[in-house]
């Protein structure tokens, strides 16, 4: 029996007026022009974070490789693609941008087709139109690093699709697609879940032979995650272990409440901070707007017509979703990029489920189409000011992964790329912040591993020539990689010095000397003092080489390396100090 | 669209008026030119059109402007009542107009709170604090004129609304919000007549594109790529902060001050919209006047045009942009409910919250008009300093306050010394009598005399070789390091030592706040002090960590 206020599902369909024009045409129109933006604003980017290790640590293709979980998430469909596109194409193609954004436009179409049964086709496109430019997830929709979540959700949505078919045929694609939303990333989890309320709650057959559907995904799914305890995470990156802490389910509220808040804030567009050009998550509007959605969803339980089964579904998949983030490490917070994307399609979708069988007058209707494309402006703006941020991180970890090709086989092999914290200022990674670039700590990858990547599949990295012409912030880079790599430093001298040129200074000086292959020693008389600063494709001594004290001479040998390029040294004295050969 | 009518309601808003009229006038003395009032009388040399075209941060400002130099021509700068007089009748109008075309929607008693609320609406301080007012006051009083005569439908109506309408467009550039406002109400009001009427709105509209397209040459508009695309967040903002103002739940609960906060107002910016979209889409979404559009398109055109072109200065929760919005709101507001009737706990309920609301305004306004009071007298002592100094000995381009990016005392008298001599040769100024000076404060003495050594460039010079060092006084600090004040003889000192850390001088206050930077040690310096129309003497005082030598010049 339905419960008061629930009603047994129908399979009813919203149909247009009579004379209402289809906008799936138009909808076409819009996906070609988002395509065109997104492979635009896409320029210059390369691999971000999670791609990284799936280029240098996923090594292999034995289950425990493949299934090794990145983050606790199973994603063996998308290590799979990118696993295909760099042995068909190398690292550095726009094979993984024409993906994402061909993800991106099947999860819009999917998308459109369960929201125009729900809220007719006007709504439906103009949702999935701002779907397609949905700034407030910039780390997926804007960088191929969305390929994970994006081949969940489209999974997910198509489960969903072929579930509404009511048929063992439907069923069968049902399970299928979730199997692969679960095998591709976490976000498969709340579809899993809604597919199993809806099996539970709803559809036109009995229920009780249907619990394979989403019952047997999930089945393997524990299996997996009961299977994959046992293992070691491949890289840094990959290691991020649940952590569900008592203190993590006190905030639970708390945390769905924020959620919900963020996905508001990601459909009105209104997370944007004025006057400030960079992409920023501002959850100011985000507690007054959940709170108003919460009371049209209870006026619309009060006052509206009596709700469809498949409701308790679509109420369940925001809940799911929210609740997994908030019960998982402290760090993952509610507004971080990626999870808003999840987040407005479920909230959207449980929108347009309790719309079903409301009337909704043209002008109201007219309104909504509005504030949605009315939103995507802000969004699409969102895109393009993250894409600004990632591509000149991505100018930095080409020049450091050409520092370390150049390094060749003196780079330790476990030394991150770029460690946490590390060489320059990496305390406040800019995606985050929303503030001016600093280098983002994202190929959190061993060298060694790199390198071995590199030979098998090719390299991301800047060409040598490619170095020289790249901007000063990225040689810069470089130099501060090949200052981890190699550590050039003074050594007390091991042999008589040659070809001595003594210079005197009273108060401070300063030398530039190239310095030759074999080297340089450096003499300094008692009362004196030489710091020496090197440098090689940047236009600054950035690295320190140490300190010569009065009455010592020490000397610097730099190994033989993958550029003929010259290092460049100054000196920075006072006394007399002697520059010879070692 | 009708309410109810009741006379006594008048005598209320006659009452409330000349309570208003009253605070605002006791508030506001002894207060001065501030901020962009200063700019109509020192960048405003002449009455040619080039001059009084000329944008002001991008915004047509040529009616106050014109008014500005009438003002000064007949009556002086020297006097501010005038000013004062004339903002205040500007704040009773726009009230009183306002009133008028809310009182034709929810009757003569409802009206009267949010006109009681605009009057006395301190939370727009820049234009409640003092007549800096004018401008914004004029531009809405004659949009709302224009509203009224657009209402009555005939010829002569039209007439008036097309001069408001240009008035209030060539007052600020909130008349362009009114503008739409008018072409909504040319369009949905009237059918095929509207576009007869086109030409109300079209003449103002197209003398300002020609204004546009001539002042584009001068620049200061910054309309920004980003700035629209993010326009719903900068609407939204602007919403919050206009809620939060009408509310009067802007203040800090802790600190008092002038900074708006704008967390409360989120909560009813979301309350509001949601009152909006329920009263224009939900149940009774088909029997509200169609009108209502036009009280849509005001405000969204103004927070529109506000969040185009942001700056630092031009942020969306800016306080002069409140007043415009406010207006709009609740005219919004009033026209979304038109018809409606309170009964008695209603007016109660409406008492209430009015209370609620002008609480934190009121609260403002005294704040407002305490910080203008303290800076006009900064600013009157500022400039008899260098009145003191004179037009001869002063740097024609000394910015008279520099932008230091302090907020006390605010530096509002962004303007060089040369126009402003030339704006007052002869003429009666707002600075002090010299003989003022000493009586005033404290803080204004110790701006006086920091303004009075930026004039004089007063810095240690080396001194001559030829310098006599006669009467001259030793200083050997014990402990280390010390200080040592003197009266400085007619026409500077000289001063050496081999480890001066500080030269500070004063003459009006009583603080040695005038700091010039220490001399080389051991070097003889000179600190030549011309003479002025001050009897006054000058005092000094060095610090230093060795024996110092200190001569009269």
């Amino acid at each position: 029996m339905p419960g008061p206020g629930l009603t047994e599902s129908q399979t009813s369909e919203r149909l247009p007026p009579r004379g209402e024009a289809d906008p799936t045409r138009l909808l076409v129109v819009a996906m070609v022009l988002a395509a065109g933006f997104l492979l635009w604003e896409t320029r210059g980017q390369t691999m971000l974070f999670d791609e990284w290790s799936f280029f240098a640590d996923y090594r292999g293709h034995s289950p425990s490789i493949l299934l090794n979980p990145f983050g606790d998430n199973l994603e063996i469909v998308p290590i799979l693609i990118y696993k295909t596109v760099f042995a068909l194409f190398g690292p550095a193609s726009i094979a993984l941008r024409l993906i994402t954004v061909a993800l991106n436009l099947t999860c819009a179409g999917l998308f459109y087709v369960l929201m125009r049964r729900r809220v007719g086709g006007w709504i439906a496109f103009a949702a999935a139109s701002l779907l397609m430019v949905l700034g407030a997830a910039a780390d997926v929709v804007g960088a191929s690093l969305g390929i994970a979540i994006m081949t969940a959700v489209a999974c997910g949505l198509g489960a969903l699709i072929a579930l509404e078919r009511g048929d063992q045929r439907g069923d069968r694609i049902a399970c299928l697609l979730l199997i692969g939303a679960l095998a591709s990333n976490s976000i498969g989890l709340p579809f899993a879940v809604g597919a199993a309320v809806l099996v539970v709650f709803s559809g036109p057959r009995p229920r009780a032979g249907r619990w394979w559907v989403a019952g047997a995904p999930l089945l393997l799914y524990g299996i997996w995650r009961l299977w994959s305890l046992h293992l070691d995470p491949l890289g840094p990156l990959a290691a991020h272990p649940t952590d569900i802490t008592l203190a993590n389910i006190g905030t639970l509220p708390t945390s769905i409440a924020d959620s919900l808040a963020d996905a508001v804030l990601s459909i009105t567009g209104l997370y944007t901070q004025p006057g400030i050009a960079a992409r920023t998550f501002s959850t100011d509007f985000g507690p007054p707007l959940a709170v108003a959605v919460v009371a049209a969803l209870v006026l619309r339980i009060r006052r509206g017509p009596a709700l469809d089964r498949r409701v308790l579904a679509y109420a369940a998949m925001p809940l799911a979703y929210w609740a997994a983030i908030a019960l998982v490490a402290s760090d993952r917070t509610p507004s971080v990029s990626r999870y808003q994307y999840g987040g407005a399609i479920l909230l959207l979708l449980l929108s347009a489920e309790l719309a079903r069988d409301v009337r909704i007058a043209p002008r109201l209707q007219a309104a909504i189409v509005a504030a949605l494309l009315i939103s995507a402006a802000p969004n699409a703006y969102n895109i393009h000011a993250s894409s600004e941020l990632l591509r000149q991180n991505a100018r930095m970890d080409r020049a450091e992964m050409a520092a370390i090709e150049i390094a060749g086989d003196r780079v330790p092999y476990d030394l991150l790329v770029e460690p946490i914290g590390g060489r320059f200022d990496r305390s406040t990674p800019a995606l985050f912040s929303g503030g001016q670039l600093t280098p983002l700590s994202d190929a959190l990858i061993a060298a060694g591993r790199y390198r071995s990547a590199v030979a098998a599949f090719g390299s991301p990295a800047y060409s040598e020539s490619e170095l020289d012409a790249s901007p000063a912030e990225a040689r810069a880079a470089a130099d501060a990689e090949l200052a981890a790599a190699l550590g050039p430093h003074l050594v007390p001298v091991s042999g008589p010095l040659r070809d001595c040129h003594r210079r005197t200074s009273a108060g401070p000086g300063t030398i530039e000397l190239p310095v030759p292959p074999g080297g340089v020693a450096i003499r300094v008389a008692a009362g004196g003092t030489a710091t020496l600063s090197l440098r090689r494709f940047g236009d600054s001594y950035s690295i320190p080489a140490g300190t010569v004290a009065g009455g010592s001479a020490l000397e610097l040998r730099l190994p033989a390396d993958g550029s003929s390029r010259a290092w460049g040294a100054q000196l920075a004295y006072s006394g007399r100090v002697e520059v010879c050969a070692p | 669209m009708t309410g109810e009518r009741d006379p006594r309601a008048r005598w209320a808003l006659a009452a409330v008026m000349v309570a208003a009229a009253a605070l605002l006038l006791w508030l506001t003395r002894t207060e001065t030119f501030f901020a962009d009032e200063w700019n109509f009388l020192v960048g405003y040399p002449d009455w040619s059109p080039g001059t009084l075209l000329h944008p002001n941060s991008g915004n047509l400002i040529a009616a106050p402007a014109v008014l500005y130099k009438t003002m000064t021509a007949v009556f002086g700068a020297d006097d501010y009542l005038p000013f004062r007089l004339l903002w205040v009748g500007l704040d009773l109008l726009s009230a009183g107009l306002f009133y008028s075309l809310t009182r034709r929607r929810v009757g003569d008693w409802i009206a009267l709170a949010p006109t009681t609320l605009l009057l006395f609406f301190g939370a727009s301080w820049e234009v409640f604090g003092g007549p800096l007012g004018i401008t914004i006051l004029m531009a809405v009083a004659a949009g709302l004129g224009m509203l009224l005569c657009l209402e009555r439908g005939d010829r002569a109506g039209d007439a008036g609304a097309a001069v408001l309408l240009a008035l209030s467009i060539a007052t600020y550039t909130i008349g362009l919000a009114f503008a739409v406002g008018a072409v909504v109400e040319l369009a949905v009001g009237r059918g095929r007549e509207g576009w007869r009427r086109a030409w109300v709105i079209a003449a103002p509209l197209l003398l300002y594109g020609a204004w546009r397209a001539w002042a584009a040459k001068y620049g200061g508009t910054d309309v920004g790529f980003s700035d629209v695309l993010t326009l719903p967040g900068s609407v939204a903002n602007s919403m919050a902060a206009v809620c939060a103002a009408i509310s009067g739940s802007f203040r800090d609960p802790v600190n008092s001050g002038l900074a708006l906060h704008t967390e409360g107002g989120r909560v009813f910016a979301v309350l509001l919209a949601g009152i909006v979209v329920w009263r224009l889409f939900g149940p009774a979404g088909r029997a509200v006047d169609r009108r209502v559009w036009i009280f849509v398109a005001m405000p969204l055109t103004y927070w529109a045009l506000i969040g185009a072109n942001l700056g630092p200065l031009r942020t969306p929760d800016a306080s002069r942009y409140l007043y415009g919005g406010a207006v709009f709101v609740l005219l919004l507001l009033t026209q979304l409910y038109a018809g409606t009737r309170l009964g008695r706990r209603g007016y109660a309920v409406l008492a209430v919250a009015l209370a609620f609301c002008l609480l934190g305004n009121l609260a403002n306004l005294r704040d407002a008009s305490r910080f203008l009071r303290d800076n006009g007298d900064e600013n009157r002592g500022e400039l008899t300093a260098l009145e003191l100094a004179g037009p001869g000995r002063v740097d024609r381009n000394l910015l008279v306050e520099p932008l230091t990016g302090a907020i006390t005392p605010l530096e509002d008298m962004a303007f060089f010394a040369g126009p402003y001599f030339d704006a007052f040769a002869g003429e009666p100024s707002p600075a002090y009598p010299p003989a003022e000076l000493p009586r005033r404060p404290e803080h204004v003495r110790v701006r006086a005399d920091i303004e009075l050594v930026r004039a004089f460039a007063l810095t240690p010079v080396p001194a001559p070789p030829t310098a006599a060092l006669g009467a001259c006084l030793t200083f050997a600090p014990n402990p280390v390091p010390g200080t040592r004040a003197f009266r400085v003889a007619p026409g500077g000192f000289t001063v050496r030592g081999a480890a001066i850390t500080g030269i500070a001088l004063r003459r009006f206050g009583d603080e040695f706040a005038a700091t010039l930077s220490p001399p080389p040690p051991g070097q003889a310096e000179l600190v030549a002090i011309p003479a002025d129309r001050s009897p006054l003497p000058w005092y000094a005082q060095v610090t230093t960590s060795a024996p110092v030598t200190i001569c009269p010049a």
